[in-house]
């Protein structure tokens, strides 16, 4: 049954909504996830170079290999917010006569097949291959031993995201060792990496203790996770049942509702959002993401050069379209109906919207303008530059992108915006928001001027910022028309 | 099988939503569940399916504490909501392995199916829909067969009547009929629809905020004219 239940999973991935798009669209997104593992392991291959070029005193092995506990803190870090490990696909089988053990497996089992559990092989393949000799040293062995650190990592998250007792000093643990971490690189960075280094060279040399220590700990973590999940089966039907703590009108609602003409939308958009659980998570994580990508930014980033800048351009333009924009694109939400039903103008509601977009992103821009200020002064003005570009032309091409969008928020939690909701061809439009920021970028390279891609964008912004009313009124127009047909579409789903 | 609840109580933040001190259920009986929104059928039948947890108490079926064992989910079939469905499978895909579940050979599983042929329609078999892709009544439909289709000895089902049609209204009530009386199964079924109930159950139990109020059997009462009296006196 553990078998069929694993059939199971193939057949929900394949049949998926996300497979059920165009073929160019499948086409589109293999060649990213092409473009992305091949970016990877071209890392892989040229940071050995790199690394010699720029540092020639320290071997790469010993800059990569030691500084392992960072990048393992990092990946850490990272799946708090990518990797998902949703306990509801067992739902289906809880009243079924298949013991709760055997689920509690299946779910342990779908959660290794997270992407996120194999990236870091992509870098690590050809990087052991420039970097350990095989003649002495086995390779396969030493990403073997990546793949145990990352397991770990997957199983502390595991452990964190299924709640229990445990979870909550596991929690604090990680935090205790996250600062040690960052006060021991700070105060004794070569012990660190050398122990690091150590580690790895175990590996690679095959010494049975660098795998099972790694090895037991995974195996401790997973049962611990496979009891608790046991238990945390009564919650999925309970938590239903519990009472929201965000119902009831607070301190931030009254203070939206008392705008003028546009508050009682803006009640609606944020309840919308603080309601449904991923938006949430993104609306609550904006404000430290900011102050961490300020942070990242000031101290670290520097002018990489031409092709690199523009990198840095798509992927903060980027970066912000898909912290706010995403919701600007679904706003289609199951509050449309009682606009769409009754006399409201379709302008005031696109209007609405946009502003309240707007205060998020504004609030963004100045609190991360205010560090980088401080920080780094060439990064405020590239990042105020691509945030005014993203608050006049990116809203305006993901509102005008979402008029015809017929998928929509539910507030149960399960689908926002997110890929899986979209066709293919809206789906790619939603992907330009990425890319059209490029020629803008290149013709600002070529002006005469300092920072002149930086101005650039951030002129063409203004812009679009200045003129908002005149394209909001045609925007409204156009979602007039259109509403009814929308109205159909969402019947349909 | 005969069904026993003792002591049951279920709270939600601290608010009492189920109490049952005793209630037993005997082998082949229909018991049909009635009450309000919020007046604790679908936690019942939950606690019943061990789906959660009980603060006190338990419920036992043929004997077995639901929540110290999973043998009386061999002969138990159930439908809830459509959580219980598996929507990336079509439904011919979910009978199947269903039955595999309960042990049935995929042969036998097609034997059954001709049962509810007419029931199912034609909506739903050969047509290579998910079942995510189905209305909510052909959902409905869906997972109430699924649940008959195993033979249970327990069927255990929560406004089974709801989003069908008039017709399928009828049928299934036939069918639970005859799988009460033909199979001897026994039944707990939820409903609002007072009329079906008193034509198909034994023995009704009207809930009130988690409490059995009344305990009718409307063969000895005659119609349910007590349950329908209680209601229209709560809508004055």
């Amino acid at each position: 049954m553990f078998r069929k239940l694993i059939s199971h999973s193939w057949q929900m991935m394949r049949r998926s909504a996300f497979f059920e798009k165009s073929m160019f669209a499948k086409g589109f997104i293999a060649f990213v996830i092409f473009f992305l593992v091949m970016n990877l392991y071209g890392l892989g291959r040229s940071l050995p170079l790199l690394l010699n070029d720029q540092f020639p005193d320290l071997a790469p092995a010993e800059w990569v290999y030691g500084a392992l506990p960072l990048i393992l803190l990092g990946d850490l870090f990272m799946r708090f917010f990518i990797q998902k490990v949703p306990a509801s696909h067992v739902v289906p089988y809880l009243h079924l006569p298949l013991s709760r053990g055997s689920l509690s497996g299946y779910r342990l089992f779908r959660s290794w097949l997270h992407p996120i559990n194999f990236y870091l092989l992509f870098f690590f393949y050809p990087f052991i291959q420039m970097t350990i000799n095989p003649a002495t040293s086995n390779q396969e062995l030493g990403l073997l031993g990546i793949f145990l650190l990352v397991g770990i990592n997957h199983s502390i998250l595991m452990l964190i995201r299924t709640p229990g007792k445990e979870s909550k000093w596991l929690g604090f643990l990680l935090l205790i060792l996250l600062l040690t971490t960052g006060v021991a690189y700070y105060m004794i960075p070569e012990k660190i990496m050398q122990e690091s280094l150590n580690i790895f060279l175990a590996f690679v040399y095959a010494r049975p203790a660098a795998f099972m220590v790694p090895l037991s700990m995974i195996i401790l973590l997973q049962l611990i996770v496979y009891r608790q999940t046991i238990k945390n089966f009564y919650q999925l039907y309970e938590s239903g049942e519990k009472v929201e703590k965000t119902a009831g009108r607070n301190i931030i609602e009254d203070l939206l509702a008392s705008v003028p003409v546009y508050g009682p939308y803006w009640v609606l958009e944020w309840r919308l959002l603080s309601r449904n659980r991923r938006t949430k998570s993104s609306l609550y994580t904006f404000l430290p993401m900011s102050i961490a990508f300020a942070v990242y930014a000031g101290f670290w980033l520097t002018e990489p050069g031409q092709t690199g800048m523009a990198m840095v351009y798509i992927l903060i333009a980027g970066g912000i379209g898909s912290m706010h924009l995403q919701h600007a694109f679904s706003w289609e939400s199951h509050f449309f109906d009682y606009i769409a039903s009754r006399d409201l103008p379709m302008e005031i509601f696109v209007r609405a919207k946009y502003y309240f977009y707007l205060l998020i992103g504004g609030i963004q821009f100045l609190l991360v303008s205010l560090l980088l200020a401080f920080l780094n002064i060439d990064m405020m003005l590239l990042f105020a530059g691509i945030s005014l570009y993203s608050m006049g032309l990116g809203f305006y091409i993901y509102l005008r992108a979402g008029i015809r969008h017929s998928s929509r928020m539910d507030l149960q939690g399960k689908a926002s915006f997110n890929m899986e909701g979209v066709s293919g061809m809206k789906m790619l439009l939603g992907l330009l928001q990425f890319l059209i920021i490029l020629p803008l970028v290149i013709i600002g390279f070529l002006l005469p001027v300092p920072h002149g891609a930086a101005l650039l964008v951030g002129i063409t912004g203004i812009v679009f910022l200045i003129n908002h009313r005149r394209w909001i009124k045609k925007l409204g127009q156009r979602l007039e028309a259109r509403k009814h047909i929308n109205l159909a579409l969402y019947r349909e789903k | 099988m005969k069904i026993q609840i003792q002591r049951l109580q279920k709270q939600y933040s601290g608010h009492t939503v189920l109490d049952i001190p005793e209630l037993d259920i005997a082998s082949g009986e229909l018991l049909g569940i009635v009450g309000n929104n919020g007046a604790g059928k679908t936690t019942m039948l939950r606690l019943a399916l061990d789906l959660i947890e009980a603060n006190e108490g338990h419920i036992s079926i043929d004997g077995e504490k639901v929540n110290e064992d999973t043998h009386w989910k061999r002969h138990t079939g159930s439908f809830l909501d459509e959580g219980f469905l598996i929507g990336f499978l079509t439904p011919e895909e979910y009978f199947h392995f269903n039955g595999e579940v309960y042990g049935m050979s995929p042969a036998q599983v097609d034997e059954g199916l001709e049962l509810y042929k007419r029931f199912l329609g034609e909506e739903i078999l050969g047509t290579d829909k998910y079942i995510r892709q189905l209305s909510t009544g052909n959902k409905q439909k869906v997972g109430i067969v699924a649940a008959m289709l195993v033979n249970p000895s327990v069927l255990m089902l929560d406004e089974p009547f709801n989003f069908l049609d008039p017709s399928s209204q009828l049928i299934i009530r036939n069918i639970l009929k005859d799988v009460n009386q033909l199979r001897g199964a026994t039944m707990m079924i939820s409903s609002h629809n007072i009329n079906h109930l008193a034509d198909i159950c034994s023995r009704v139990i009207l809930l009130e905020k988690g409490l059995i109020i009344k305990d009718i059997r409307p063969e000895v009462n005659g119609r349910l004219d007590e349950v329908e009296r209680y209601f229209a006196s709560q809508a004055e």
